[in-house]
């Protein structure tokens, strides 16, 4: 079958989005989902879903927020399938290696703590953090409004510093 | 702004540039410490959340849509054929060929997803057991132990029915498995054609095919299988 001038420049459009952004879209999902294999297999479902809907993608600017809501669909979906048994698998390892042994513990703790929190304070800190998302942004794409986000990503960053600093002084009893 | 709120966006945003955040920030000293201890907090978070994403992703990303889009087409063109094929049967050409019996006919749509889907056989992820047991889970299905080195997995339409597709390493070349929960069979049936061997086995669950080429021993697959095969419900 002949492929058309059109199909081609599709093509190239859909790899330089998936070379851009699957990093983050990984990311992503994986602090939805806990899982990497899962997170994996919502982003190739993501990504096909976009290549078949490719043309609704009017500004490639907004390609982030459009992929992270298909994904936000597709994960709903997956739950509405059945509910599956989710290990918390956190043995992944960070992009930025130049952290000390130190730095290390408290990034991993970091790590945990962040997968202990609700899912509706988890989610619009990872907008915030990876997706570079205003306020305003992350209210629309989890469709909540302003207020909620500020309240929420208030209490997820008050968590984590609480439970960054609850380490330090358990530390320093042990040491002390 | 009062204290409150300060604080309230701060939390929710260090780096927030609003002129009335940044004019309560430079009030005290104490209020551009606390900005400042954010700063710190986010920098760290933003270093635990940057996750390394698994290795060779974006090509598998890529693949993957373009294996979708051939099979899109195929299915296009065998959209065309069968408006065709009905359109012969209309005329009555072709009406006596089509009285295949039921399980004769699971026997070829499973050996026609085989065709189909042949660039399947090609690949080879090393994917664990997990990966399989995942998608089986929904049907309560779970592989007790290691049934060989898996060269796909995937979930299909196989027959109709929503299944797990699977490729293990054989003796002599790779070895289909195609878990079909919902497809339930009286007795096992027989794969052949010039090509490819095999059978349908029921299980307590549906059924699976297992498949491959002519000379390849399907025995011990098959045993390894059943053995490690268990359904919950």
């Amino acid at each position: 079958m002949p492929v058309s001038g059109s199909m081609v420049s599709k093509q190239k459009r859909f790899d330089a989005l998936v070379n851009a952004l699957y990093a983050d879209i990984f990311r992503y999902a994986f602090w939805l989902t806990k899982n990497k294999t899962v997170a994996e297999d919502l982003v190739q479902e993501t990504y096909l879903r976009a290549w078949r809907s490719f043309e609704s993608l009017k500004d490639e600017k907004a390609a982030k927020a459009w992929l992270i809501t298909i994904l936000r669909r597709e994960n709903a979906r997956r739950f509405e399938r059945y509910q599956p048994d989710m290990v918390d698998v956190m043995d992944v390892s960070v992009a930025d290696q130049s952290a000390g042994p130190k730095q290390n513990m408290e990034i991993h703790l970091l790590q945990k703590a962040i997968s202990h929190l609700d899912i509706e304070f988890r989610e619009p800190l990872v907008l915030q953090m990876i997706g570079g998302f205003s306020t305003e942004e992350i209210a629309s794409i989890l469709e909540i409004n302003k207020n909620t986000v500020l309240t929420r990503l208030y209490r997820a960053r008050n968590k984590l510093k609480d439970q960054l600093s609850d380490d330090r002084e358990a530390r320093g009893n042990r040491n002390g | 702004m009062d204290d409150l709120e300060f604080r309230r966006q701060a939390y929710a945003d260090p780096n927030n540039t609003d002129q009335d955040f940044l004019d309560k920030k430079n009030e005290s000293i104490e209020n551009e410490k606390f900005v400042e201890e954010l700063k710190n907090l986010d920098r760290k978070i933003t270093q635990a959340i940057q996750i390394e994403a698994p290795e060779g992703l974006a090509e598998r990303i890529k693949l993957n849509q373009q294996l979708g889009e051939h099979a899109y087409r195929k299915k296009q063109m065998r959209r065309w054929f069968s408006i065709a094929a009905s359109v012969l049967i209309v005329f009555g050409l072709v009406a006596s060929f089509i009285s295949t019996t039921k399980t004769n006919d699971l026997s070829q749509r499973v050996l026609s997803h085989v065709y189909d889907e042949l660039y399947h056989l090609e690949e080879n992820h090393h994917y664990s057991i997990a990966r399989a047991n995942l998608m089986l889970a929904s049907y309560g299905g779970e592989f007790q132990q290691n049934i060989g080195s898996l060269r796909y997995v995937g979930k299909c339409e196989i027959a109709k029915q929503q299944g797990v597709h699977m490729i293990l390493d054989g003796k002599v070349g790779p070895v289909t498995v195609m878990m079909m929960p919902e497809t339930k069979i009286d007795k096992a049936l027989s794969i052949n054609d010039h090509r490819f061997q095999g059978s349908i086995e029921p299980t307590s669950r549906g059924s699976y095919a297992i498949i491959a080429e002519k000379g390849e021993e399907l025995e011990q697959v098959k045993q390894t299988v059943n053995k490690n095969l268990k359904w919950r419900f």
